[in-house]
């Protein structure tokens, strides 16, 4: 049926939504099963789904859901342990048929993919320029130095300055989002029908993947190619995607134009996924702050140069907001207060700055969050209220004492008063340590109870992250990674504690399994009323939790207020553009953020 | 919030992180060769401590009236060697030495090279830089040359060679165990209980040390191949235990001269059995790799 | 790059320091000290206190281990009381024999090993890969002298093709000039080498292929065989270079047992003599040597590595 097609395709771009001309890439009836050591598996079952010349179809699930597999076929990927049946047909040749020296011509040149994490994705010790060059060298007859030649143009293309000097780096020399445009340069390099990227931006900064999907947005508009976007965000679905698959463990539960599916879900799936997905505040402001040319260095002097009266006022313009109460009156002893801290590392020669200057403070009861992107500094602040990391200048109290020093008594009591939740739900916990075991652990090492309350406590505990008390005998390996940010959240709240402190705990888990661990949060922090200082990267979660945020930019606080003001009217220039970079899942909001982000990046660009 | 619950959230259902206790020993009974070194190490140790019960012969006394017998003669399976000795029997009594010797030595190896790993993998630092250019001080000088200086100085005996061979070998795992520490001293879970207040104690030794069982373990069964090798060369260069004691090695040392006018039987078994214990071992190492997933030590 | 070589330098410097402390307190360790090393076994003790009061034996042990140091730079490592001969002449003579003998038997396993090992990484847990594992496997389990007695029984004896001698000359020139005397050696070196060698290879092939960079390799259209050779061998390659470093130790050891089997004349050999006879400045002289040696040979395998590879160049830079 699709053999009229199988002549060299036109690849003509089509900007309306309806289109017209046969598929490029259509799945008919595939399944995937993997034998494992615990049994078969089907990633895939009985798909069917087509994607037009021209568009940009997303597939989007959680872990486990089978896009990744389903994406990886369409270039003959599939680990060989895969067993396929149905048909997977690129311009009407079944490429599951494909073997050797047919599948070599295919991939690269009518098919290409970006894979999700660049620094791996490329070979460390081959030059960029090189890597490039060799998807033309597989697929044309061009000679090496013509073929070096065209790869320094297309790392021009991709938007990389000075590309004839990039061509001759090696990966590690680039910036994450410099990497992915070396892939997306190299999945262009031979002008394919398909582009296949498998969550293209999740190792990316919200700022750098809003680049980056312009960046795609644009090839699609100038090259007409047909881009199978692999995404479990739905902001990015709603930032780029024409058409929405959704996926649901192995089953594709609903297809649609993504405006359709986004704003008017018909699978219970779709709208379960959607409302866990934690959703930014509309932004008021449109523009970047107009007081003054420098607003950055201005929220700097202000939130830096005192934690008393000044700050105070300039963050008590929300009256309502309760956080202001805790900072104004300033009368009883602070949870955590930094003044002034500095943080260097390196050696003499190679030093950098990771914090300059931050001065935070957070009260009994007061829920904090800190925001930034990578490398802005804000785990290193999380790492010295914890003690991990001693500041080089300025002063970290918790509860009165210096958590660096480990020796002393009041430090020891004062660490009793904490809880630490830490990011990664793979090694939060010991895995040759049962739940219960890792869960009375702060218990043994404050000695407060004795062996028989542990148990009780241990129950009790988990009973209140909403797991059965017989995890307790489990060993970490047996759970997911939300039940195990669970358990250590159970942890956490073991002594407890007036001060919770959490770097990230919920940023390796899938929305859904987020929201279910935050819910959690929340309710205990209703119940229990400690204080937190909540690190995330992201500014939807901080939202929903948190009374007061700072913003991290470059190792200093930028921004500093009341959360809502912060997210609606944000008054630093870094503030906008990272809320502006954030997509949202609602297409038509997120139509407006991305016309703010241009109209920032054109400026910043200037 | 409410609509949130209905989803079924896949709990428990992402496949485990490390394989559960019957899985692992599943993958170690799946190396066959691995399971074939555990029946001949288990075969070798009664054949050395309990063959002799069975087996009696004389292996103080010589007997030069019966030397050099072929095998088959006079009830000597394997034959007599150049001072009367029952070669089987012998090659019984030189297991003993050497099996003794090579698991001695490998866990005081591993007990060694784990503690100071772990502490230097840690503590890091100065006191890492220190403990390791030590590490790299032993490791610079052979064990072999180190063993022939000590057989020189001291007589070589059974106790003797233990605590040498335990002294120059613990290098390596040492050496594994820090890079372990020093990866998994980074683990959130051991910040956590620092943040709160853990000790460096509890760290080292509730955390740290349990988890690098498995690279242990493995290299263990690796350093008893090397120990039992390393006898064998001791031996064979003649510096190892004086007669009527005897190893494998020493065997098939006295057995070459007499070899090359072509008694065989004087070094092949010998031989064989070294051959035979020490691949066994490493069978068993590469079947324990598996069962624990332990990257980085290739051999 | 100058940086990351002068601190490497000098820890490299620190670790033959400490080799020579090692060196020093086996000297005490003597019976009857340092005096019985030189003055060999049968000194009376009042040969001994004389020597120890000459040598400065009686002072505090700190300044002993000066004055040990200060010998050790000018090169004075003792007389040898067997060979009636300056240690650091024997070992002059001896080390570069030792050195031709390691480097042509490591030469002949890399050039076997590596594509053995890629080779099994390529075809992995086919019947190739698992007969060479078993086989590595073995031959490594084997000693080096059972190998070495083998290979005597058969090509030797046997067959007559190779004799079971080392070449005897004094010179390099003259045991150079036997080319046919170096192949059993050289074969026996090698041997448990290759088993060790290959076994690295293709656990380091494996890894590679085992790195996304491989699947993007292949996603563009890249063959089998060029993903083979042009991105995993190259970068399998590169830790290669560190094992060496590491290796030096191992092959020392190897020469020890083949260079005292084939009465090849290097240090090896010589240390063997020395051992037999308690010839302890000898010994000890050997021990230094060749633990700077794998120092050096270790600093060399790092500089090498570093040169190499990009990521670690830039950082060293």
């Amino acid at each position: 049926m699709t053999n009229h097609r199988a002549d060299e395709p036109a690849g003509t771009p089509d900007e309306d939504t309806t289109p017209t001309p046969p598929p490029v890439l259509r799945y008919r009836s595939f399944s995937v099963t993997f034998s494992t050591e615990h049994g078969d598996v089907q990633a895939v079952r009985d798909l069917n789904l087509d994607l037009y010349p021209g568009e940009v179809l997303a597939l989007v699930g959680e872990s486990g859901s089978g896009k990744t597999v389903t994406s990886l076929a369409a270039l003959g990927l599939l680990p060989a342990s895969a067993r396929v049946t149905g048909s997977v047909e690129l311009n009407g040749r079944n490429v599951m048929e494909l073997r050797g020296e047919q599948l070599r011509r295919l991939r690269g040149d009518e098919v290409s993919m970006v894979f999700q994490e660049p620094m791996t994705a490329l070979n460390p010790l081959m030059r960029v320029g090189r890597q490039i060059a060799e998807v033309l060298t597989n697929h044309t007859r061009l000679a090496k130095d013509a073929a070096a030649a065209r790869a320094v143009e297309l790392l021009g293309q991709v938007d990389i300055p000075e590309p004839a000097r990039r061509a001759g780096q090696f990966p590690h020399e680039l910036s994450g989002g410099q990497r992915q445009r070396v892939m997306i340069a190299m999945a262009l390099a031979c002008d394919p029908d398909v582009i296949v990227a498998d969550e293209p931006t999740t190792a990316l900064d919200v700022t750098v993947q809003a680049g980056v999907l312009e960046l795609l947005r644009d090839l699609r508009r100038e090259h007409g190619v047909a881009i199978l976007m692999v995404t479990h965000n739905m902001g990015v679905v709603a930032d780029i995607a024409d058409r929405v698959a959704v996926m649901y463990r192995g089953d594709l539960v609903e297809t649609g134009p993504a405006r359709t599916v986004l704003l008017d879900p018909a699978h219970e799936y779709t709208r379960s996924l959607l409302g866990a997905v934690p959703v930014l505040p509309r932004l008021e402001v449109t523009a970047p702050s107009s007081r003054g040319a420098e607003p950055t260095a201005d929220a700097d002097t202000r939130v830096d140069g005192d934690s008393g009266a000044g700050g105070d006022t300039r963050i008590g313009t929300d009256a309502d907001v309760g956080a202001d109460a805790g900072v104004g009156t300033g009368a009883a002893a602070p949870a955590l207060e930094l003044a002034q801290v500095v943080v260097e590392f390196g050696a003499k020669g190679r030093r950098f700055t990771a914090v300059d200057e931050v001065s935070l403070r957070i009260d009994a009861g007061e829920f904090v969050g800190l925001v930034g992107e990578s490398g802005s500094g804000k785990s290193t602040i999380g790492r010295c209220a914890l003690g991990l990391v001693r500041p080089s200048a300025g002063t970290v109290r918790l509860f009165g004492a210096d958590p660096a020093s480990f020796r002393g008594r009041t430090a020891r009591a004062a660490r009793r008063r904490l809880g630490v939740i830490l990011q990664d739900p793979a090694a939060s916990l010991d895995p040759r340590m049962s739940v219960g075991d890792s869960i009375a652990e702060p218990m043994v090492v404050h000695r407060t109870h004795r062996r028989r309350q542990r148990a009780a406590r241990v129950a009790q505990l988990l009973e209140s992250v909403h797991l059965p008390a017989t995890t307790a005998s489990r060993y970490p390996h047996e759970l997911s990674g939300g039940q195990r940010q669970r358990v250590s959240l159970a942890r956490a709240l073991a002594l407890d504690p007036e001060l919770l402190i959490a770097d990230e705990p919920t940023s390796a888990l899938d929305v859904s399994v987020q929201a279910s661990v935050l819910a959690v949060l929340a309710e205990l922090q209703e119940r229990y009323s400690f204080g937190c200082l909540f690190i995330s990267h992201d500014l939807a979660v901080v939202d929903s939790l948190t009374d007061r945020i700072a913003v991290m930019h470059g190792g200093r606080i930028v921004e500093h207020g009341p959360t809502r003001r912060v997210l609606t009217k944000p008054q630093a220039e870094y503030t906008h553009r990272l809320l502006t970079a954030a997509p949202v899942p609602d297409p038509v909001e997120q139509h407006d953020r991305r016309q703010a982000w241009l109209a920032a990046h054109r400026t910043s660009a200037a | 919030m409410t609509t949130m619950t209905q989803v079924a959230v896949p709990t428990g259902a992402e496949p485990p992180v490390r394989p559960r206790r019957g899985q692992a020993w599943r993958r170690f009974t799946g190396n066959r060769l691995a399971v074939a070194g555990l029946v001949v190490v288990a075969l070798l140790f009664l054949f050395s401590f309990v063959g002799p019960l069975v087996y009696q012969t004389d292996q103080v006394h010589t007997d030069l009236a019966s030397a050099n017998l072929r095998p088959g003669t006079d009830g000597h399976p394997l034959g007599t060697d150049d001072v009367g000795y029952d070669v089987l029997g012998r090659l019984m009594v030189g297991g003993q030495t050497s099996l003794i010797i090579g698991m001695a030595a490998g866990v005081l190896a591993t007990v060694i090279g784990t503690a100071w790993g772990a502490v230097a993998g840690y503590v890091g630092g100065r006191m890492d830089a220190v403990m390791m250019r030590v590490v790299d001080a032993g490791i610079a000088i052979p064990a072999l040359f180190l063993l022939l200086v000590a057989s020189a100085i001291y007589t070589p005996s059974v106790p003797m060679m233990i605590v040498v061979l335990g002294l120059v070998s613990w290098l390596v795992p040492a050496r594994l165990v820090r890079a372990e520490a020093m990866s998994l001293k980074t683990r959130d879970y051991v910040l956590t209980l620092r943040a709160i207040g853990g000790s460096h104690r509890r760290a080292i030794v509730r955390h740290i040390v349990p988890n690098t069982v498995g690279t242990m373990m493995v290299n263990a069964t690796f350093q008893v191949a090397d120990a039992i090798l390393l006898v064998a060369y001791v031996s064979f260069l003649g510096m190892g235990v004086q007669q009527p004691a005897t190893d494998w090695g020493a065997m098939l040392s006295k057995g070459v001269t007499y070899a090359y006018s072509g008694a065989w039987w004087l070094i092949v078994p010998a031989g064989l059995l070294i051959v035979l214990v020490v691949a066994s071992f490493n069978f068993i190492g590469d079947g324990l790799r598996d069962m624990f997933e332990v990257r980085g030590k290739n051999r | 790059m100058t940086r990351y070589l002068v601190r490497r330098v000098l820890q490299a410097v620190v670790v033959i320091l400490i080799v020579t402390v090692i060196v020093f307190v086996l000297l005490h360790a003597l019976p009857g000290g340092p005096a019985r090393g030189v003055l060999g076994q049968q000194a009376t003790p009042e040969q001994i206190a004389a020597f120890n009061a000459a040598q400065g034996l009686d002072q505090p042990i700190w300044v002993q281990y000066w004055h040990y140091l200060g010998r050790l730079f000018s090169g004075d490592l003792g007389t040898s009381y067997t060979l009636n001969a300056q240690v650091s002449d024997l070992l002059a003579a001896r080390l570069p024999k030792t050195l031709v003998l390691t480097l042509a038997s490591t030469l002949l396993a890399l050039v076997i090993a590596i594509p053995l090992g890629i080779r099994q990484a390529a075809r992995r847990n086919g019947a190739f890969d698992y007969a060479a594992t078993a086989l590595a496997i073995i031959v490594y389990s084997t000693p080096v002298f059972f190998l070495g007695l083998l290979l005597i029984m058969a090509f030797a004896q046997g067959i007559p093709l190779f004799p079971a001698q080392a070449p005897q000359g004094d010179s390099l020139g003259d045991i150079l000039g036997e080319p046919r005397g170096l192949v059993l050696p050289v074969v026996t070196g090698a041997l448990a080498t290759i088993a060790a060698f290959s076994r690295y290879m293709r656990s380091a092939t494996l890894d590679n292929l085992a790195e996304d960079y491989v699947r993007t390799a292949r996603a563009k259209g890249t063959g089998e065989r060029a993903v083979l050779l042009r991105h995993v061998t190259r970068n399998s390659l590169v830790p290669v270079i560190t094992m060496l470093g590491y290796f030096v130790p191992v092959m020392f050891g190897g020469s020890l047992v083949v260079e005292s089997m084939f009465n090849y004349p290097g240090i090896g050999f010589l240390f063997w003599n020395a051992a037999q006879t308690s010839d302890f400045p000898v010994l000890l002289g050997v021990v230094l040597v060749i633990a700077i040696a794998t120092v050096v040979g270790s600093l060399l395998a790092d500089v090498a590595q570093a040169l190499v590879d990009p990521r670690v160049r830039s950082v060293a830079l």
